[in-house]
């Protein structure tokens, strides 16, 4: 069955703003279902019309089958939602704010405080639960707003930026929290710029720019696309000046690394200049990969900016 | 594939007391304030105007103390909500609570009903300091409650009103104070001395309403027919200033 089909949407804010602009996809029930494109591409807004927060200009959303409304009913009961601004209950402390918002989804007061616990425990805050949420850092903030989309296992969740300013170990946590939950069949959409984490999770993933979807699909098939090309990593020794003259076509990955897409047309030419003595001392470290998500994403990216250009 | 799964939502009551619960917590840090900028000013006020009057007579007594009762509710209920609104719209609060299966009524209700209460403690000071500093017999009945509700539920009305309608925190209160000024003087100024157009501004000010009804508690002299007239009134402007509230808050843009 189709959780969401979304028809021919339309968001314009103000006159010009169009945040969406012509969107037609659907979501299977069950699916994970990754929305990736940089700043301002629309994503968010496309997620606050699918939680009825936002209502579209044109076009329509529909949840099983029913065309959602303005502050749909049962959104509100099917949906865990994830706000990409942080979660506002202040006053409140950490578990407070999980437990209230688990009877506000009409759990009673010990599954609430039950399912609470399993879950400050789950996503590594059970030490700081009784804070107060407006004392927190800006990623424990994040962690509780989690634990609030969570609470009462909604069927759907919706997951704006769910790993945003978040350290290695708590990311890492919040993916095998998602993991989980897909494997008990929760059908969750969520918005990421973690491309290469998202890649574990996802099932399928749409790459947005500019209002509009440029790509959509599984990773692999995303892949497939950019299937002529391999990804060369290089990383040069201390110490040596960067090989500006075939090194400079390539990415930037780190503070003497570098990421290369070729053609396969290309990589013997590659080869050769990797052969050679003197450029093979000054390397440290090589490495050939086929493309990652984030290859496909920044391909997509890249041709969206190219097309921005005068 | 679960998405028949779980259908729940809390039952309207339950919702509330969760969601009083919620507003309540703000208290727990700034209680003390909370009863010092509630009674501070008007039982202030009632000192003031008693050692400017050499004899005032137990009407204008009356007057004053159950003026600065309503502005005691007025502080919390429009200056501070009004505030307390505007931030809660400018970080997004509203929408934490309509991604849940929850009544927006419930949601709005909660926010007034608390504010309301943060006003108690302010309330029982300035009867306290008036029924002491004026040296008048003052009835405490249990009248007095629905009386303070409907005045406080109407006020609170008002400043969750000037909170959606402000661009931000700091106008939000500017306008706040406002509104709370006129509270003050139309209450505690006998509108047989007010000229003309104040008298139509007091008309239309809920707290006109509260003030006289808890003139006549405070007295022992509520009949049937000031309550009729001045208790159905509060009751009109607390509905329909509730229902405005809860819509405005409920648009989606
Ligand atoms: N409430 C709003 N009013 C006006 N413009 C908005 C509003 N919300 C978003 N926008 C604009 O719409 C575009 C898409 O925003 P958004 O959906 O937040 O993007 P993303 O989540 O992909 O970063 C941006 O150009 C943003 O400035
Ligand atoms: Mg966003």
């Amino acid at each position: 069955m189709l959780a969401f089909e979304i028809r021919h949407l339309h968001k314009t804010y103000g006159h010009d703003v169009r945040a969406n602009d012509g969107l037609d996809f659907s979501i299977e029930t069950g699916e994970v279902f990754g929305i990736l494109g940089p700043n301002g591409a629309g994503k968010s807004t496309l997620v606050q019309q699918m939680v009825g927060l936002c209502v579209p200009t044109s076009g329509e959303i529909r949840l099983q089958g029913q065309p959602i409304r303005p502050h749909d009913r049962r959104v509100r009961r099917l949906v865990g939602y994830l706000a990409q601004r942080p979660l506002a209950l202040y006053d409140l402390r950490a578990r407070e704010a999980v437990v209230a918002t688990g009877r506000l989804r009409g759990l009673g007061r010990p599954e609430a405080e039950r399912e609470a616990d399993a879950l400050l425990r789950e996503i590594g805050l059970k030490d700081r639960q009784d804070r107060l949420v407006g004392n927190l850092s800006g990623g424990e903030h994040r962690l509780v707003g989690m634990a609030t989309a969570l609470i009462g296992s909604p069927p759907v969740l919706i997951l704006d930026e769910p790993t945003n300013e978040l350290d290695p170990v708590a990311r890492r946590r919040v993916w095998d929290m998602l993991m989980r939950r897909r494997s008990e069949g929760t059908t969750i959409i969520l918005v990421t710029h973690n491309v290469l984490e998202a890649e574990r999770v996802v099932g399928r993933v749409a790459i947005m720019a500019r209002g509009r979807i440029v790509a959509i699909g599984t990773p692999g098939e995303l892949k497939e696309r950019l299937h002529a090309q391999v990804r060369l990593e290089v990383a040069l020794r201390d110490g040596v000046p960067q090989a500006e003259d075939w090194l400079g076509a390539g990415r930037q990955i780190g503070e003497r690394r570098w990421s290369l897409t070729l053609g396969r047309d290309r990589l013997g030419e590659a080869f050769r200049r990797l052969a050679d003595p003197e450029t093979s001392a000054e390397i440290d470290d090589l490495r050939i990969a086929s493309p990652s998500l984030e290859d496909v994403y920044l391909a997509y990216h890249g041709e969206e900016e190219r097309e921005d250009a005068p | 594939m679960r998405l028949e799964g779980t259908l729940r939502a809390p039952g309207t009551l339950s919702a509330f007391w969760v969601l009083l619960g919620m507003q309540l917590a703000r208290a727990r840090r700034s209680w003390r304030q909370y009863i010092i900028v509630s009674s501070a000013m008007p039982s202030g006020i009632a000192i003031l105007l008693r050692a400017m009057t050499s004899h005032p007579g137990e009407a204008l007594a009356l007057q004053i103390i159950s003026g600065n009762v309503v502005l005691s509710v007025a502080i919390t209920a429009i200056a501070m909500l009004a505030q307390q609104v505007a931030w809660m719209r400018q970080n997004r609060t509203f929408d934490y609570y309509h991604t849940l299966p929850v009544p927006n009524f419930a949601v709005i209700l909660a926010i007034l009903v608390a504010y309301l209460l943060f006003a108690l403690p302010g309330i029982a000071v300035v009867l306290t300091v008036g029924a002491l500093f004026y040296g008048v017999h003052l009835v405490i009945s249990p009248g007095i409650l629905p009386a303070i509700l409907g005045t406080g539920v109407a006020l609170s009305g008002i400043g969750a009103l000037l909170g959606i309608a402000s661009r931000d925190g700091e106008l939000a209160g500017l306008t706040g104070n406002l509104v709370m000024m006129a509270v003050l003087f139309l209450g505690i100024i006998p509108s047989g001395r007010l000229p003309l157009p104040l008298v139509a501004l007091s008309d239309i000010l809920p707290s006109t309403y509260g003030v006289r009804l808890l003139l006549h508690l405070l007295t022992g002299q509520a009949s049937p027919y000031v309550w009729l007239v001045d208790g159905l009134m509060l009751l009109f402007f607390s509905v329909v200033l509730f229902f405005a509230v809860e819509r405005l808050s409920y648009r989606v843009g």
